[in-house]
């Protein structure tokens, strides 16, 4: 299964153009790259990418923050962050091979120009082969003004050149792109649960709502890196419990099942992070 | 209270002042100094313990507090004249001046100049209301503990904390110094509930049960961890943690800290877990909060950080919280192509931020980090450059 990777771009000008509303301050960007790594480290089936030289640019201008002390530095817990959700450096990862070019199409002047961003050829690359699987965050961004998507044309030595759209996401609609957007993930009910909440084998939990809804739930659910598990929040059962869904470990057809967690459990059961997020 | 500590020509400082606070802490690499405003402080009461200070003999630099060795070895490296000076400063205008003649090779210097307008017995760093905690406290490998009438009739629980079970074992049951400090789990006020209410939060469920035998003059600790209503068989102190037995003597002292007492605590994170070490930074600035003067030396990000917090807190007016003016924090380095230290007071704003932190100020994490996520990390960027 191909797993989906958003690219996390600061750059908002794409041939020379501003293609993403109104420049923001240092705060602002700063602020954004929290929200934006706050929420994908509730994705852990999409691979992060960022690029170091621009977070080396963004301490530049962090005057009033570059010498505070490790707890509150925000380079230092952006760069944590990043750690903690598995994030790479596309200096540092080899995506850009000989041979291959990266191009931006502009369909107004019908002209290409190369790409010459390490972190833009990187996504290049990877939609050449995946298309919405992959995708750029915009840091900073609050609207597009002139377009909502980037052709980009990846030529190859002796080999047919491939179109592709690589989508710039607004942070505030990357929840909902993942979501939509990733590759399903495949329920594969567990019988011991059973079904409305009745039918579980003896010692099992309970699946307390129908399997057709457990199903059409797992889209939404999130997680966290490292965990096995993932959880959705069902409003509708005894005024709102969790439903985990645990991986059923094969490894070609990434599937789940799910089972409600009673509210007693809820603090064994469930990460206090995604309690939090929930609530 | 003591208001500020000003030393002359020890170990690696020609001339320094150090402002206490309520709460102080002493950071700093291996070798710079930060223990050396500590010894003074313990040279000064021992001296006077001993009978030796201020007449009749003068700073007596082996004893039971601490062991600097002979003259040379008290002396700085850089010292700009033959007089050594321990000048301290308390909240109530009261001034110790004490100042003593170098002599290379002896183990007491003489007295130069003395000057004190309050009887030395009635402040703490002379009298009872004092306690000591050396870096190097007694190890739980051990059955008994050693007991000791008199000081635990005092209140002092030993340099190594020696007399922790014994002082545990006499006085569990009376109540700790402060209501602040009692730990919202703790059923009483009582030591032992507290104390074993602290100790849980470094290890969940976890009781100690001191006990003096009178005829061996000794103390035995044996541990139970709870659940629920269960209780685990006596586990001897080898047998379970070692930072448990290693921890016990500073929550026992920050718990039974007057007003105006002094506490002098060297390094209590160690064998502590981090989120250990943060409940102890949390109890020291309560106990502070409390008016007990807490002096600590700590190699610990852990116990900064939850000092910070604390402030963070106090700026919010929270709980467990202390305001930032009650605090005072110094980093000890190197001065640049020189023997001698010098003290860096670190500023902390009202929410408990620090801003221009020295270098190497418990900055490995920030360099550590950076560097794995390639942020300013030159070699990398000249590779792919």
């Amino acid at each position: 299964m191909s797993t989906m990777k958003v690219f996390i771009n600061k750059r908002l000008k794409i041939d020379n153009s501003n293609w993403a509303g109104n420049t923001p301050t240092t705060t602002e960007l700063v602020n954004n790259i929290f929200q934006i790594l706050d929420e994908l480290k509730f994705h852990p089936d999409v691979d992060v990418y960022y690029n170091s030289s621009e977070l080396n640019k963004l301490e530049a201008n962090l005057l009033d923050s570059i010498n505070d002390y490790a707890l509150t530095n925000e380079i230092i817990n952006i760069a944590a962050l990043l750690n903690s959700i598995y994030a790479d450096d596309v200096i540092e990862t080899n995506f850009i091979v000989e041979n291959e070019r990266y191009f931006y199409w502009n369909v107004n002047t019908i002209t290409t120009t190369e790409i010459t961003t390490s972190l833009i050829a990187a996504a290049a690359k990877c939609i050449a082969n995946e298309n919405n699987q992959t995708f750029l965050v915009s840091v900073g961004a609050s609207e597009f003004l002139s377009r909502n998507i980037i052709p980009v044309i990846t030529e190859k030595y002796n080999e047919l050149p491939i179109l592709r759209n690589l989508n710039p996401i607004l942070s505030t609609s990357m929840h909902t792109y993942i979501t939509e957007n990733r590759t399903q993930r495949v329920y594969d009910h567990n019988p011991k649960h059973g079904e409305n909440g009745h039918n579980a084998h003896v010692g099992a939990s309970k699946l307390y709502c129908s399997i057709a809804e457990a199903e059409g739930l797992l889209k939404y659910a999130i997680g966290l890196r490292g965990l096995d598990e993932l959880f959705y929040f069902d409003r509708d059962r005894k005024g709102g419990m969790f439903l985990k869904y645990r991986y059923n470990g094969d490894q070609i057809n990434i599937s789940y099942h799910a089972f409600h967690i009673e509210l007693n459990d809820e603090h064994e059961e469930v990460p206090i992070e995604i309690r939090r997020k929930f609530r | 209270m003591i208001k500020s500590v000003n030393i002359k020509n020890i170990k690696g400082f020609i001339s320094q002042k150090a402002d206490l606070n309520n709460l102080t802490l002493f950071a700093g690499l291996n070798g710079m100094g930060k223990s050396t405003f500590i010894q003074s402080m313990l040279l000064l009461r021992q001296s006077y313990l001993s009978g030796r200070f201020p007449s009749k003999g003068g700073l007596l630099l082996n004893g039971d507090l601490t062991t600097i060795g002979i003259g040379k070895d008290l002396f700085a490296f850089d010292a700009d004249s033959d007089e050594i000076a321990i000048n301290i400063d308390f909240d109530n205008d009261t001034n110790l001046l004490s100042s003593f003649n170098y002599d290379a090779s002896s183990d007491t210097l003489p007295v130069k100049n003395f000057n004190c307008i309050t009887t030395l017995e009635d402040i703490s760093l002379f009298n009872n209301n004092f306690q000591y905690l050396h870096a190097e406290r007694l190890s739980p490998e051990r059955d008994f503990f050693p007991g000791s009438l008199t000081n635990v009739k005092n209140g002092f629980l030993g340099k190594n904390g020696q007399f922790t079970a014994h002082y545990l074992a006499e006085n569990q049951r009376k109540d700790i110094a402060n209501e602040t400090l009692k730990h919202p789990t703790a059923k009483t006020l009582t030591l032992l509930d507290n104390v074993d209410a602290w100790l849980g939060e470094l290890s969940p469920g976890i009781k100690v049960r001191p006990q003096y035998t009178q005829q061996l003059n000794s103390s035995t600790l044996t541990y139970n961890f709870t659940k629920g209503d269960e209780i685990s068989e006596d586990v001897k102190p080898a047998n379970v943690g070692f930072g448990l037995t290693y921890i016990l003597p500073v929550i026992t002292a920050l718990l039974i800290a007057k007003p105006d007492d002094i506490v002098i605590i060297e390094n209590p994170e160690s064998h502590i877990h981090p989120s250990g070490q943060s409940s102890i930074a949390k109890l020291c600035c309560l106990s502070a909060l409390t008016g007990a003067q807490i002096v600590i030396e700590t190699h610990s990000d852990h116990i900064i950080n939850g000092v910070l917090l604390s402030i963070k807190r106090g700026f919010y007016k929270l709980d467990n919280s202390i305001p930032q003016n009650k605090v005072a924090m110094y980093f000890i380095e190197r001065i640049e192509n020189s023997f001698s230290s010098t003290i860096k007071p670190i500023v902390i704003n009202e929410q408990g931020r620090i801003k221009n932190a020295p270098l190497n100020f418990f900055d490995q994490f920030a360099k550590d980090i950076k560097e794995m996520m390639n942020v300013n990390n030159e070699s990398i960027h000249k590779q792919t450059s």
